[in-house]
C-alpha cells in the first residue's frame, strides 16, 4: 500500500557479495546509500581542497567551515589532545550528516533509521574509548569508575552507579539517533497518507486536507533541523566520551 | 556650517531606523521556536538515557543471575540500581545546568 509508514524502511536486496555457511553478505539498498554519502563526502572534500587558494571559493569555505566545526567542537571538549581522534569524529559526523540529509529526498533510504547502523557507530565510539582509555592510561582507566572527592561508604554505591552509566552509554547514543529518525520519517509518512485519504474524499474533505498538507510541510523543514541536530549531537556526545578516554579522573 | 546640521539630521534619522530594524529582528518567533526546539531535543535526550539506565542495570541484573542462578534476585537490584543510576543522571545533569547558568547570570553582572 502507497501510505503504508513503515514501507519505506525495508531493506531490499540488490546481488549477494558473498556467502559464509548460513550467513550471506548482500549488496543492498541501504549499502547503495552508505556508498552514495561517502561519495558524496569524498567529492565535497575533494572539491573543496582542489584550489587550496587564499580567498576561497564557496566550496572551499563550506568544507573549510565544516572543519573548523569539528576541530573547535573536539578541541572544547576534550583539548587539543582530543585532536588525534580528529579524523574519526569528522568522518562520524559527516557520514551522519549526509545520510540524514540523504534521506530527506523523497523514495530515498535512510541509512541511520536502522538502528544495526547506529548501533555499530556507538559501538565503534565506545570501543575507541575503552582501547584508547587502556593503551593510555593503562589500569587508572579505571578512576573513570570512581568520582574523586567521595567518602568510601558512599563508593560503594557510586560505583556501580557509574559501571551501569557507562554501559548505558553506547545504547542511549545509538537509540537517541535512530529513534529520532525512525520517528520523524513515520510522521511525514502518515501527515502526507492523511491528504490522500481526505483528497479522496469529496470537496470537503479537499478542503479539509489542506490542514495535513501544512503539518506535513512544517515538519519537513523541522526534520531538517533534527536531520542536522543529531549529527551534530552524536558528534559532540562522540567528543566528550572521548575526553574521558584522554583524562579519566573527574 | 548648515551642512553639518543636515549631516547631523540625517545620522540621527538613519540611527533611528536601523534602531527600529534591530527591534524588530530581536522579537522575530523564529528564534523561539529554535529555543523551543532546543529544549524538546534535550528534553528526549534525558528521556532515553533514564530509560536506557533502567533496560542496562536490568540487562547486567539478568546476566549475572543467569550465570549463578540467583532469579530474581539479580534482577531486582539491577533495574533497582538503573533507575538510581537514571535519577543520579537526571541530577547531575540539573546541578551542571544551574551552575552554567549562574555563571553566565554573574558574568553578566559583571558587565
Amino acid at each position: 500500500m502507497a501510505t503504508d509508514p513503515i514501507h519505506q524502511f525495508q531493506i531490499k536486496n540488490f546481488f549477494t557479495v558473498a556467502e559464509a555457511g548460513e550467513t550471506t553478505i548482500s549488496f543492498t539498498n541501504s549499502s547503495l546509500f552508505m556508498v552514495a554519502a561517502v561519495s558524496i563526502i569524498l567529492a565535497f572534500v575533494l572539491l573543496g581542497t582542489r584550489k587550496k587558494s587564499i580567498i576561497p571559493d564557496r566550496i572551499q569555505s563550506l568544507v573549510e567551515m565544516t572543519y573548523g566545526m569539528v576541530a573547535d567542537m573536539l578541541r572544547n571538549a576534550a583539548g587539543n589532545e582530543g585532536m588525534r581522534f580528529f579524523p574519526l569524529v569528522f568522518s562520524l559526523f559527516t557520514f551522519v550528516l549526509t545520510c540524514n540529509m540523504l534521506g530527506m529526498f523523497p523514495y530515498f533510504f535512510t541509512v541511520t533509521s536502522h538502528i544495526i547502523i547506529t548501533g555499530i557507530l556507538a559501538m565503534l565510539v565506545i570501543g575507541t574509548v575503552i582501547v584508547y582509555g587502556f593503551y593510555k592510561n593503562g589500569l587508572g582507566f579505571l578512576k573513570l569508575f570512581v568520582p574523586s572527592g567521595v567518602p568510601l561508604p558512599l563508593l560503594v554505591l557510586l560505583v556501580p552507579i557509574e559501571i551501569v552509566s557507562f554501559l548505558s552509554r553506547p545504547i542511549s547514543l545509538s537509540v537517541r539517533l535512530f529513534a529520532n529518525m525512525l520517528a520523524g520519517h513515520i510522521t511525514i509518512k502518515i501527515f502526507a497518507g492523511f491528504i490522500i485519504m481526505l483528497g479522496s474524499a469529496g470537496i470537503g474533505g479537499i478542503v479539509g486536507a489542506t490542514l495535513p498538507l501544512a503539518l506535513t510541510i512544517a515538519i519537513t523543514a523541522l526534520e531538517f533541523l533534527v536531520a542536522f541536530l543529531q549529527a551534530y549531537v552524536f558528534a559532540i556526545l562522540t567528543c566528550m566520551y572521548l575526553n574521558d578516554a584522554l583524562h579519566p579522573s573527574h | 556650517m548648515s551642512d553639518n546640521e543636515e549631516l547631523e539630521k540625517r545620522s540621527r534619522l538613519l540611527k533611528s531606523k536601523i534602531q527600529k530594524h534591530l527591534e524588530k529582528d530581536e522579537d522575530t518567533s523564529s528564534e523561539d521556536r529554535k529555543a523551543g526546539y532546543q529544549a524538546y531535543n534535550e528534553g528526549f535526550r534525558l528521556v532515553i538515557e533514564f530509560t536506557t539506565a533502567i533496560l542496562v542495570g536490568g540487562a547486567l541484573g539478568y546476566f549475572i543471575d543467569t550465570n549463578f542462578r540467583t532469579l530474581p534476585g539479580g534482577l531486582i537490584i539491577g533495574i533497582i540500581l538503573g533507575f538510581v543510576t537514571g535519577v543520579y543522571n537526571l541530577m547531575r545533569y540539573g546541578n551542571d545546568k544551574a551552575l552554567e547558568q549562574s555563571s553566565t547570570v554573574s558574568n553578566e553582572d559583571k558587565n
